[in-house]
């Protein structure tokens, strides 16, 4: 049996060596005899925002020799050990086609709802070589792999990685694996490598993993003027967007369509929340734009949101009911492709592409040098103590004024104010000291996750309602699916209730003195109430 | 891990043949395999193409139980190891007579092993010793190859004299019919019969065949050179007969 594995690239001066060089040189030098020669072919996969790389993981797909299923392979990336092997039928798309296993289980959480894309594909060309002694008894196997990466979308464009020799100790035989390594290493410049070859092969085709985020990190200088600070926050938002349609069009996954709408909230936020930086033609303009982008993405993400909550409800359900329910989601599913459609229609219209094209001019256009807006000229971090002290004020307010008969729409309000300051505190972060910023965050985040369970459980039971009518309309829907429906209802009830006892707590933890201190610290008492909506 | 020893007091009846194309079967079913070539003859090290070799003979072996590992070097095949022989093998009986529990010798030496392997093959010496006895007293099973003449039937009796006066567990006996030679009626009458004195033999039985003596020239299991042969299939029954009787 092997005893350890070495695996040592040859990269460097002799990187350019083609791998029938390096066989020649190892039967030469080392007296080893090729055994066989492969090639295979690997596509790696990760989500679009690199969940898997994130995670210090590679997961990569190849087909099984000899019959037509696929091997999936997840290895550490910092080690290059394998983690989990899984044989499927067909390439997964999300972790929920995985077939059960220890690698679904640890991808579920890591994926979550995002789609597995090819993100790179390497071809090897492997020889087989041995290393025998004298009784001809093999002493030592080298794996000698050349690889060849090239990008999924466009297979014949292929770049040369290097090669790679792998080492194969045979128990009992250290002597030969040390011996032939130190050759390699000093004379042929192999450098021993623990992984790296995931990078050098995104390097090949001069892409590198990771690199989407869809988080707000714009970094505004306190004396910044504030038309142009909103310019750099309006830009990385246009960016989200640009960089989300294609997924959104195509609907690869719930995400994109997600991201690029809370980009064009967190826009459409900006007008609405700060007034007088930017000319009002502009606003008006684009904010209307923004509007109507809000409004031919609404449909698909609610439906989306609706088939996901019902995918996590029905996991827990027994398989009897929930079959059931499969009519129910055939039907949503069916309702959301249809909204899709309007969506991606949208999104490929002549008004979009105007709006993109239109909206990027305007940011990339330099701020002018004379202001012609009351508040243009205004330093950035005034505004941001402003308006962020205001809309905490606010928010103070409104959740005092709740109590555990307030009707549903107030914490709606409440909700939205939260929103509001959550997207404040994210435009201006980099403003403020990150240790109290981070503290904020939290709190707020804790505070609207609860504000938000609660109202889209609202919003659901009365969706929940409305599908019956319709489902009941078009007849053919048996009658238990009704009834597992009714159960549905009572749970979205009840886990409302949950939240609704919960929320005193988290409102107290947001409004308590540490965090009021905290927000009158760093944003009390700004002397001008500039840019008031 | 399940232990197997390959035995007859009987020399030259194929229990070396047996021993490497059986662990060679079990490691090709991926079960991870070692073989301990205890005749000091080193038979099957050589089939192996191993040096019937380990540092400091059998002292260091009986004295440093826990070092057995390291005397282990892999064969050229996936999931097969070899625990080699030694010259020094052939003086074990003396150490193992000073020894304070000499019957649980074998127990002892292979105890570190038993978590990095499945399945252990044992080839024994052709001889009746305190090693034998203390291979007998750890082994799952004794695999016994019997030459169908009526002579060799009587070793099975004495091996059950042995057994009989061991005060220590005992193996379940296997025995099987080895270099059948169907032209000989007298192999093809004996042979014929599963039953014999108290011993129901397996099913599968290994024939004389001219490819089996190639291993000496090949260096290789039979399964490996000639896995179509006659000999080769009848090995992979062998192996999945004895497979089945040892649950593993
Ligand atoms: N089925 C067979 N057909 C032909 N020849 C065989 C067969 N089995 C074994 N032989 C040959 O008989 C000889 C003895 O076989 P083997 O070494 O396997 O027996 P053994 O019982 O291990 O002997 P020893 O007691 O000396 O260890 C070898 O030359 C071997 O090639
Ligand atoms: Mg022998």
């Amino acid at each position: 049996m092997f005893e350890s594995t070495r695996r040592l690239a040859v990269f460097g001066s002799h990187a350019t060596a083609p791998l029938d060089g390096i066989v020649s040189w190892l039967v030469q030098e080392l007296g080893a005899v090729a055994i066989s020669a492969s090639s295979r072919i690997v596509t790696f996969l990760d989500t679009f925002d690199w969940r898997c790389h994130d995670n210090d993981l590679a997961l990569s797909c190849e087909a099984v020799a000899g019959s037509c299923s696929l091997a999936l392979t997840l290895t550490a990336s910092a080690t290059g050990t394998t983690v989990q092997t899984l044989e499927t039928p067909r390439a997964p798309r999300f972790a929920r086609e995985l077939p059960e296993s220890p690698l679904r289980q640890q991808l579920t959480p890591i994926l979550d709802v995002r789609a597995l894309l090819p993100v790179l594909q390497v071809r090897y060309d492997t020889r087989q070589m041995a290393v025998r002694d004298h009784e001809a008894k093999t002493v030592l196997r080298i794996v000698a792999e050349e690889a060849w990466a090239a990008p999924p979308t466009h297979p014949g464009e292929e770049a040369r990685v290097g090669v790679t020799l792998s080492l194969l100790a045979l128990r009992g035989y250290p002597k030969a694996a040390r011996k032939a390594a130190k050759a390699i290493q000093e004379k042929l410049g192999a450098v021993e490598t623990a992984d790296g070859f995931l990078a050098a092969a995104f390097g090949a085709i001069g892409r590198a993993p990771g690199g989407y985020s869809a988080k707000l990190d714009v970094a505004l200088a306190p004396e910044m003027r504030a038309d142009q600070a909103l310019n750099a926050i309006f830009s990385k938002l246009l960016d989200t967007m640009e960089q989300n349609e294609a997924g959104t069009i195509a609907d690869t996954d719930p995400e994109f369509l997600h991201d690029f709408r809370v980009a064009v909230r967190r826009s459409r936020s900006i007008f609405s929340q700060i007034k007088g930086v930017l000319p009002s033609a502009i606003a008006a303009k684009f904010s209307e734009e923004l509007r109507w982008l809000g409004e031919v993405t609404g449909p698909t993400r609610d439906l989306d949101v609706y088939l996901i909550t019902m995918e996590d409800y029905i996991q827990r359900l027994p398989a009897q009911v929930r079959s059931y329910l499969a009519p129910l989601i055939a039907f949503l599913r069916e309702k959301q492709q249809a909204a899709h459609q309007n969506l991606a229609t949208a999104l490929k219209s002549e008004r979009y592409a105007r709006f993109v094209q239109q909206w990027r001019a305007y940011l990339n256009t330099p701020v002018p040098q004379h202001v012609e807006t009351p508040f243009g000229a205004t330093a950035v971090a005034e505004i941001a103590r402003n308006r962020i002290w205001r809309t905490f004020r606010r928010a103070v307010k409104e959740g005092i004024a709740i109590s555990a008969q307030s009707p549903a729409c107030q914490l709606h309000e409440l909700r939205i104010t939260c929103k509001k300051l959550r997207y404040l505190l994210e435009f201006f972060q980099s403003l403020f000291p990150k240790d109290d910023m981070k503290a904020l965050v939290t709190t707020l985040k804790a505070l609207q996750d609860n504000l938000g369970s609660f109202q889209d459980l609202e919003v659901q039971r009365a969706k929940l309602v409305q599908l019956a009518e319709e489902m009941l309309a078009l007849r053919g829907t048996p009658v238990r699916t009704f009834f597992a429906m009714g159960q549905l209802f009572a749970s979205f009830e009840q886990r409302q209730q949950a939240d609704r006892e919960e929320f005193q707590s988290k409102f107290e933890a947001f409004i308590r003195a540490e965090q009021s201190e905290l927000y009158r610290r760093n944003f009390g008492g700004a002397a001008v109430t500039a840019a008031e909506p | 891990m399940k232990i197997v020893a390959i035995y007859n007091v009987k020399g030259g009846v194929g229990k070396t043949t047996a021993a490497v194309n059986l662990a060679y079967l079990a490691a090709r079913d991926g079960l991870r395999t070692l073989i301990w070539d205890l005749d000091p003859q080193a038979a099957a090290t050589f089939y192996f193409r191993i040096k019937p070799k380990i540092k400091g003979g059998v002292k260091r072996l009986v004295h440093e139980g826990k070092e057995a590992g390291d005397h282990v070097r892999a064969t050229d095949f996936e999931h097969l190891d070899m625990l080699p022989a030694d010259l020094s093998y052939r003086k074990m009986e003396l150490t193992l007579s000073s020894e304070k529990k000499p019957d649980r010798l074998i127990a002892r030496i292979v105890k570190p092993l038993a978590t990095e392997y499945d399945a252990l093959f044992i080839d024994c010496p052709p001889s009746i010793s305190l090693v034998t006895e203390s291979v007998f007293a750890r082994a799952d099973a004794l695999l016994v190859p019997v030459v169908p003449t009526t002579l060799s039937l009587r070793t099975l009796a004495q091996l059950d004299e042995v057994m009989a006066a061991l005060s220590t567990r005992k193996p379940l006996v296997l025995p099987f019919f080895s270099m059948v030679d169907n032209r000989k009626a007298l192999h093809k009458q004996i042979a014929g019969q599963r039953r014999h004195g108290a011993h129901d033999f397996l099913a599968s039985a290994i024939p004389c065949a001219s490819s089996v003596e190639r291993m000496g020239v090949e260096r290789n299991p039979l399964c490996v050179f000639a896995r179509t042969s006659a000999a080769a299939k009848a090995f992979q029954q062998l192996w999945s007969e004895l497979r089945a009787r040892l649950g593993c």
